[in-house]
Parts: C-alpha cells; sequence; structure tokens
C-alpha cells in the first residue's frame, strides 16, 4: 500500500517539476530581457530601491548583493536548477535544484519589490512543496512527502477559492463589468474580445459569474469522482490557456498546471479518509 | 510518524492558516511586517478592483526663461507582442510601473504621508529618477515634472490624468 503511494507520489514529483521547470525556466529568460530595468537608470535601480526599510542584508554588502551581475548570477542558477530538474526520475538534484529555485524565489520578490505576480508566488509554491516531496522520497518517508502534497495542494485550493471570493464581494464583477472593462486595456486587454464584449452585457455577466463560480467551487475537486475531478481540471487549465492568449498572462499557466497532480493525490487522500474510494 | 513529518505537517498547516487570513485585509499589515520574502502569497487577482486602466508616464521641463515644454511620453514598456501567450517579457516593466502606481494612490490617502510626504517616498522617487533619465532634458531645462496618464480602449483612447507631481531640479 505504502508503495503504491510511493509510484504516485513519484508520478507527481515527476509531473510537478517538468512543469515548474518551464516555468522556471520562462521566467528566468524573460527577466534576462529585463536586465536594463536593475541599471542604475532603470526601474528597479538599487540607488532608490535601498531606500525602503526593513533591508536585512548588512549594509556593508548589500550593494552587491543587488547589483545587476548578483541578479544576473541568481538567474542562471535559476536556468540551471530547472534544467537539471528536467532529468529523469530518480534524480537526486531534484533536492538541492527545487530549493536553488525556492530561493531564487525568495531573492527575486526581495529586490523587485514591484512588479511580481500570481505566477511567481506559485512557482515560489511549487519549489516549496516540491522540495519536501523531494525530501520525502530521499527519506523514503510518505508522511513527510504527503505534508509536501498538502502545500502545494492546499495554496490550490486557496488560490481558486480566495480568486473567487474576492470578485464574488466585488460590484465590478457581480454586474459583469470587469470583464469589458479589463479587455479594454492594453495591458491585459485584448482588442477582439474588448469589441466582443462591449455590445454583450449579458454575456459578460455570464463570464463574470462563470468564473467566480467555477473558482469558489474549485474546493469540491478534492472530493469529486477522479474523472469528475480531471475533467474539472482540464477545464481550469483551458481557463489559463484563454488567460494567457487574451491577456498575456503567459507565466501563469506552468506554476498552476504544476499543482493539478498534488491536487488530484489530495483528492484520492479525501477520499479514502471518506470511504469513497 | 516521524519528529521530521510533524514537524513539516505543522508549518505546512500553519503556512495555510497563516495565507487564508493574509487575504483579508484586517490582518494584512500585521502579516506584511513579517512577509519580507512574499512566503505568504496574496491570491486575490483582478480583484476585487480589476486593473480597467493603463497607466502612462509624462514628463515635461521648465526652462530657464519659465517656458513649459510639451509633454513628453517616457517609454516604459513596448505593446504585447504578437504572441504573448508564450513569450511576454514587457509584463514585468508594465506591472512595476502600475505596482509603482498604484502604491502612489494609496501612499495619497495615508495621514501620515499624503501630499506633502508623497515626495520623499520609494515608489514616488522610483517613477521621477526613471522619468528623469529616460527623457532627455531639453538644452537649457531646469526643472521637470512627471504626470500620471491613466488610459482606456484599444483604437479609441480616453485619457485622463490622475497625478501631477511637483516641479524637481533637472540637475
Amino acid at each position: 500500500m505504502v508503495t503504491e503511494g510511493m509510484a504516485d507520489i513519484a508520478l507527481c514529483l515527476v509531473i510537478t517539476k517538468t512543469l515548474l521547470a518551464a516555468w522556471a525556466l520562462l521566467s528566468a529568460a524573460e527577466w534576462f530581457v529585463n536586465l536594463h530595468l536593475f541599471r542604475s537608470d532603470g526601474l528597479l535601480t538599487w540607488n532608490i530601491l535601498r531606500l525602503r526599510p526593513r533591508l536585512v542584508i548588512p549594509a556593508s554588502i548589500r550593494h552587491r548583493v543587488h547589483a545587476e551581475s548578483a541578479v544576473i548570477a541568481v538567474l542562471v542558477c535559476r536556468i540551471v536548477a530547472g534544467l537539471l530538474l528536467l532529468i529523469p526520475y530518480p534524480n537526486h538534484a531534484d533536492l538541492p535544484c527545487s530549493l536553488l529555485i525556492l530561493l531564487s524565489c525568495f531573492y527575486m520578490s526581495r529586490r523587485t519589490w514591484f512588479g511580481g505576480d500570481g505566477s511567481d508566488q506559485m512557482g515560489m509554491v511549487i519549489a516549496a512543496g516540491l522540495a519536501i516531496i523531494s525530501a520525502g522520497l530521499v527519506l523514503d518517508d510518505i508522511n513527510v512527502t504527503a505534508s509536501g502534497v498538502l502545500a502545494i495542494s492546499g495554496q490550490a485550493v486557496l488560490a481558486y477559492f480566495v480568486a473567487g471570493a474576492a470578485k464574488v464581494v466585488s460590484p465590478v464583477w457581480r454586474d459583469g463589468k470587469a470583464l469589458p472593462g479589463v479587455m479594454k486595456t492594453r495591458t491585459y486587454g485584448h482588442s477582439l474580445a474588448a469589441g466582443f464584449a462591449a455590445d454583450r452585457p449579458g454575456f459578460c455577466k455570464f463570464v463574470c459569474w462563470l468564473t467566480i463560480g467555477t473558482e469558489m467551487l474549485f474546493p469540491l475537486v478534492l472530493l469529486a469522482p477522479p474523472g469528475v475531478a480531471i475533467a474539472s481540471l482540464c477545464c481550469f487549465a483551458l481557463f489559463h490557456f484563454s488567460n494567457a492568449y487574451f491577456m498575456g498572462l503567459n507565466a501563469f499557466v506552468w506554476p498552476f498546471l504544476a499543482t493539478y497532480p498534488a491536487v488530484m493525490l489530495a483528492n484520492s487522500a479525501v477520499r479514502g479518509w471518506m470511504g469513497w474510494a | 510518524m516521524s519528529l521530521v513529518s510533524i514537524l513539516l505537517y505543522s508549518i505546512v498547516t500553519l503556512w495555510l492558516v497563516i495565507t487564508l487570513l493574509a487575504q483579508h485585509s484586517r490582518f494584512q499589515s500585521v502579516i506584511n511586517r513579517f512577509n519580507g520574502l512574499h512566503i505568504i502569497p496574496r491570491w486575490t487577482f483582478f480583484a476585487p478592483n480589476p486593473g480597467v486602466r493603463d497607466y502612462h508616464l509624462v514628463i515635461r521641463d521648465r526652462c530657464r526663461d519659465g517656458r513649459l515644454t510639451d509633454w513628453k511620453s517616457v517609454p516604459v514598456y513596448p505593446s504585447r507582442p504578437k504572441f504573448a501567450y508564450l513569450w511576454n517579457p514587457q509584463k514585468r516593466a508594465s506591472k512595476i510601473l502600475t505596482d509603482a502606481i498604484q502604491a502612489i494612490k494609496l501612499l495619497l490617502k495615508r495621514d501620515d504621508v499624503g501630499p506633502s510626504g508623497l515626495p520623499f517616498t520609494v515608489p514616488y522617487l522610483l517613477l521621477l529618477h526613471y522619468a528623469a533619465h529616460a527623457v532627455q532634458p531639453e538644452p537649457d531645462a531646469a526643472e521637470f515634472q512627471i504626470a500620471i496618464i491613466e488610459a482606456t480602449g484599444h483604437l479609441e483612447r480616453n485619457l485622463e490624468c490622475s497625478f501631477l507631481s511637483s516641479f524637481h531640479s533637472r540637475w
């Protein structure tokens, strides 16, 4: 039974680490294109960001730690870790590589202060969860791996549910104006979608409520029969692909899809506890 | 169950509980104090107030004779690439600008900052510093001023100035 559980977790690890690697490579490559932001005349210049409060690095080495060369070094580490994660299972590099990606997430969030998004947050969650799962496989301790699965699936459930709950309390979302409003921007919108939504308030209201409803009902994936749960996750994957297409949220796809194997393991565990397995 | 797994279960459970609490504005100020590494995520994507405006930064100079130049756009990020669903590095600069402007709006509402304290805050200095370096000054410019323009629409753009800075020395 324990061996079978470990096999499921190993499969979860393989899928999750592949998707984490995809995100790590994409995010690092996109930051490389933006290195000018870290220069003395850039939007993230350390000359100004060093003025913010609660900096933990000692003043004597602060400038070196936050220099453009340090950012490059961290991004190179993320790329190397991402590439090593692609080595097939069993891979002894999984634990150090996921920890390295986790540390790179911490560094980039401290260094940039502005500009982070939900994909960075979920990337950090996946790296942390994957490190725990890998440690469990190294220690051959199914409870350690299960805590890693709990971390990823728990954050995934919270992410979708909170995203839906935050929308349901918003009048702009409830009356359907959020969709055409966002689509009308050049930053996150799409000219064709904006044109289509402009004269269809009923359709916009339907899409907004569909988003709210499905996001808030995400926790039910943990209780659903496996076939229904997989079908639901496929629909959520389509949701992320459509967000990538219409809103340019390309980096969200990989870390959010990376949570799904852990969600399916959590589904199996919850249904087992309920006696529904 | 091993001691390590009990410890990990406890830490993960605590992480999830704090994450849930952190989504509510009542707990955010306390949690933010200990969240320097952003270990506690915020999952309220595009809600409750979705971004329905594009932000632009503009700059103008005041010359030594008091003459004001025209407003010039400060280049922050190029338009979204055609294949943004695969590759979209531009989103970083646009998100930095949006985050800095949102922070400025919040700081303006705070009693302990407000319009008088704003020029001493990091988001304001960041935009000021960037704009001053991104756009070359007029030959006889003495001071400059920046403004935040909010826009909506794709073909027909509706523009609105939402913030105007004081004048600052160019040199």
